[in-house]
């Protein structure tokens, strides 16, 4: 019987396109749920003046950083 | 016994030196020129204004088998920057020239200095007190292969055939080093000094000299060139048995129109002995005053700012008496100045002051002790071994130490 | 555990042969030699390349004693990390996947350092596609630490940190997308410079990250970092990420000291990241040296830890999932378990997650540019010291502990590694001095103070004093 999280993660591995063999499947399960877990932070929200860094620069003859 | 300049003591006792003692010295030497070390030199030690000890010797030219004579003339090089110093604030004492006042008020080529490859502007524009100390931010072009010097030799600075006020014009459109006042390199500072000396007396540095300088101290061999008779009397370096060739030098037998006040000048030892004893009189030398005790007190005084940064040629080139913290030395206004006893390895006295040439002079003034010490040689690859040989023989033929009550 | 028989520094070389007192040729075959010698114990090269080298020995050699000398670097052997390009020659970056890659064209960081007269001796190891961690699982075998070869070199410039540490090399290119210069650097005991973000070009170096791969040297010395970056650094118009600014002459301030700069001490930042005891003994002792040497330390505080590995552990994979779904989806077998598994984590990144990183990004930038107002140079930690042993780091697909080095990724400042002191086990600590953006000068003038006044660079591996 698949938990949620089983669920979840067969989600992602179908979205992204992957193949996982079966050994493998637990250890990338637990490392995708350790990800979201560091990763939640990002769901802090943020002001509409926060842009993200990489923006395209079309000024003529200046660097971009 | 032959006129150095200053009168003899009846016996280097007399001086608190021991005489086996110099003798002693004076064998090193003698076997670095048997073993073709250095073609040949002239010492000459004073104290308390008395001559202890001078001594010609090996060969005034090795290749022409002419001995070496205590008349000799010698491309001083680096010991001109001295000369052109105590020209500088001779004009400073009579209010014609400002040490702390920028460059550019007397050479307007020198305005709007840029610094780095990247030419950004200069934070602060050089002053003359920069000049005297080397906190420029000029350099020396064959100093290194920094970007910085690599434009710098492209510009050909060390023509021989040019004026310095010709090449400080084309210094002006070369960016600098380092920031002005951030940073000791020994640079060409001191030829921009004397075009600064040229410009204010409206005089050529070589008359400057003559007329100041020399003249009045009775340094009657000394200036930028030695034509006439005095040609026969110049000092050569030997053959450099690594190349088959003698070092080059420059031709001083005749009159040049490039008058280097970083390092142009020719001088006997009798000539650079009278100027030192010039200075560690605080000024006056025979009833001719060129500077107030207080200026001499100000030029020996370390001028370098906390934190001083220093060029990458700073520490070998000078060694164990480059002016770095670590090796307990400053610089002054025109002189290194000797600020730790200990720190360096070679020994002195805490406000000792010296420079020298990079054919192989060298000259010390020690206050504490009275004393000075002129050593001339031809031998440019035994330069810095010489500086310390010769400190290390001389305070080690000293029986009495510290101060006047010693002597 | 001497320098007496090391090799020479880049300005040791330089000076050397500038004075006509050593052959480039004499130093290309003692660089060859010990390559050779040493690769079965390190395994730091992939590719050892002597005929060019002699070639390009004997063209230095010519034009040097013919007074045509081109700069401080003519003449001195180099390494590339093998993922940079140099043309004739294959790159691999370490995979099954590229052992057919030969160069068209010089990277132009290659075609830099060879337009300086520098020697290619070989292509150096790296982790797979500079990311993974060390496989054996792979046509080429991990990089071993020269302190001690049952040890991790630490991250991707692996043969880079090892060529330079062994003595093998005075130069060696490397690249950083979170640490990959200065871990490397950091568990070898050698300087790693990782340049402000857009100082240097990247063009003609396999990507793994575009908007944090940095490429930058590793060297002995701290000088040598600011001769290589002195030649590295400038302007390519065909690197979108280049920046054009002008490049200042970086060794005219390296002896300028510390004196008067504030430096601030990123201390609870390290203590956060599980520095241990230890280390944090050495990193307080490199504080109270620069206090001593005259700057003002003072302690600070940047944003939280978790912030800034939010933001490189989204931005990292998702990009370097990009550039290798194709492959990932058709042929994974073709990489190692570790790299496959590491890459195909980017794949479950949203791109919503990506953008906030993105967002969350400028303003951990904006922070941390904010603390360079108040100081010159920020002190920290590069990783929790010193190395492990090469069979027991971490090969799971989640790394379990991520460098504090990535935060400058993150925020593209630039960050410069250097030795602070032993471990008990006789490894190299190692800390981090970071600056303004594009002011490499303060990093490199204040890691040379510490440098010169800690003395650690006369301490080599027994390695590298061994006759080639």
């Amino acid at each position: 019987m698949p938990t949620p999280e089983d669920s979840e993660f067969a989600a992602a591995v179908r979205r992204a396109g992957l193949a996982i063999p079966a050994e493998r499947w637990e250890a990338m399960r637990d490392a995708y749920f350790s990800m979201q877990a560091l990763l939640k932070v990002l769901d802090d929200p943020l002001t509409y003046a926060d842009e993200p860094a990489v923006l395209p620069d079309l000024a003529p003859r200046r660097g971009r950083r | 016994m032959v006129d150095l300049g200053l009168p003899w003591a009846e016996a280097p006792e007399q001086l608190g030196f021991s005489a086996a003692r110099l003798e002693r010295a004076a064998a090193v030497i003698r076997r670095d020129v048997d073993r073709g070390v250095i073609p040949g030199a002239v010492l000459v030690i004073a104290r308390a204004g008395r001559i202890a000890y001078a001594q010609a010797f090996g060969f005034r030219d090795r290749e022409e088998k002419a001995p070496m004579t205590t008349d000799a003339i010698f491309r001083i090089a680096s010991m001109t920057k001295p000369l052109t110093s105590v020209a500088a604030m001779m004009l400073a004492e009579e209010g014609r020239l400002e040490i702390a006042a920028p460059v550019a008020e007397y050479l307007p080529e020198m305005a709007d200095r840029t610094v780095g490859p990247e030419r950004k502007k200069a934070a602060r524009t050089m002053t003359v007190q920069d000049l005297l100390r080397h906190t420029s931010g000029l350099t020396y072009a064959a100093f290194g292969d920094s970007p910085v010097q690599m434009i710098w030799r492209d510009a050909n600075l060390m023509d021989e055939n040019e004026t310095i006020a010709a090449t400080v014009a084309k210094l002006g459109r070369l960016p600098l080093m380092f920031e002005p006042g951030t940073t000791w390199e020994y640079s060409m500072s001191t030829d921009v000094l004397g075009r600064v000396v040229e410009v204010v007396t409206e005089k050529s540095l070589a008359d400057v000299f003559a007329e100041h300088i020399a003249g009045p101290l009775g340094m009657v061999d000394t200036g930028f060139a030695a034509t006439g008779a005095r040609a026969a009397r110049v000092a050569e370096p030997q053959i450099d048995a690594k190349t088959g060739q003698r070092p080059a030098m420059r031709n001083v037998r005749e009159p040049g129109l490039r008058h280097s006040g970083g390092g142009g000048a020719v001088a006997t030892a009798a000539d650079y002995l009278r100027f030192c004893q010039m200075l560690l009189n605080g000024g006056e030398l025979d009833g001719v005053r060129l500077l107030s005790p207080k200026t001499i007190a100000h030029m020996t005084a370390d001028h370098l700012p906390p934190g001083c940064g220093y060029g990458e040629t700073a520490r070998p080139r000078f060694g164990a008496l480059a002016p770095v913290p670590e090796m307990g030395h400053g610089f002054g206004l025109g002189f290194a100045v000797r600020t730790h006893q200990g720190r360096s390895p070679v020994p002195g006295s805490v406000g000792d002051y010296f420079w020298g040439g990079v054919h192989g002079t060298y000259f010390w003034i020690d206050p504490q002790e009275q004393m000075i010490v002129v050593l001339m040689a031809a031998a440019p690859d035994q330069r810095l071994r010489y500086r310390y040989l010769t400190r290390q023989l001389v305070y080690a033929a000293l029986s009495r130490s510290r101060g006047r009550r010693g002597i | 555990m001497n320098s007496q028989h090391a090799p020479p520094t880049l300005a040791e070389a330089s000076r050397l042969i500038a004075a006509g007192d050593l052959s480039p040729v004499e130093l290309t075959e003692a660089a060859l030699a010990r390559a050779a010698g040493l690769n079965d114990r390190l395994a730091a090269f992939i590719e050892i390349t002597p005929d060019r080298a002699r070639a390009a020995a004997r063209r230095a050699e010519a034009d040097i004693t013919g007074g045509r000398r081109r700069g401080p670097l003519h003449g001195i052997p180099y390494g590339l990390k093998d993922i940079y390009d140099a043309k004739g020659l294959r790159t691999t970056a370490h995979s099954r996947l590229l052992l057919d890659n030969i160069a068209a064209e010089d990277a132009e960081t290659t075609a830099r350092l060879e337009a300086a007269g520098m020697v290619l001796i070989g292509k150096l190891a790296t982790h797979e596609f500079a990311t993974g961690g060390p496989a054996f699982d792979l046509p080429f075998p991990p990089a071993r630490n020269p302190w001690n070869t049952a040890h991790f070199t630490g991250w991707s410039s692996s043969g880079s940190g090892a060529a330079v540490a062994a003595g093998i090399l005075p130069l060696a290119m490397g690249s950083d997308t979170g640490g990959s210069i200065r871990l490397p650097a950091a568990y070898c005991g050698t300087v790693g410079l990782k340049p402000t973000y857009g100082r240097v070009s990247r063009r003609g170096v396999v990507p793994l990250c575009y908007s944090l791969d940095t490429c930058g040297p590793l060297t002995w010395t701290v000088e040598d970092a600011a001769l290589a970056l002195q030649v590295l650094a400038g302007h390519d118009p065909r690197d979108p990420g280049s920046a054009d600014l002008p490049v200042p002459d970086y060794r005219s301030t390296l002896r300028q000291g510390v004196v008067g700069l504030r430096i601030g001490y990123a201390r609870r930042f390290s203590e956060d990241a599980g520095v241990g005891a230890e280390q944090q003994a050495a990193l307080d002792a490199a504080a109270q040296l620069l206090q001593k040497l005259g700057a003002t330390v003072v302690e600070v505080a940047l944003p939280p830890n978790d912030h800034f590995q939010a933001v490189a552990r989204t931005i990292s994979p998702a990009e370097s999932f990009a550039i290798h779904q194709d492959d990932l989806r058709k042929r994974p077998e073709m990489y190692a378990r570790v790299t496959r598994e590491r890459l195909m984590l980017g794949g479950f990144v949203t791109a919503a997650q990506y953008v906030q990183a993105q967002r969350l990004r400028r303003i951990l930038t904006a922070k941390v540019a904010s603390l360079f107002e108040e100081c010159d140079a920020l002190l920290t930690a590069v990783i929790p010291g010193p190395a492990p042993l090469l069979a027991e780091t971490d090969d799971g697909p989640w790394r379990k502990t991520q460098p504090i080095s990535s935060a400058f990724n993150a925020t593209g400042q630039p960050a410069l590694a250097l030795p602070c002191g032993f471990a008990a086990n006789g490894l190299p600590l190692s800390a981090q001095i970071v600056g303004r953006a594009f002011n490499e000068e303060i990093v490199l003038r204040v890691a040379h103070a510490y440098e010169q006044a800690a003395g650690w660079t006369s301490r080599r591996p027994a390695l590298a004093t061994l006759p080639a």
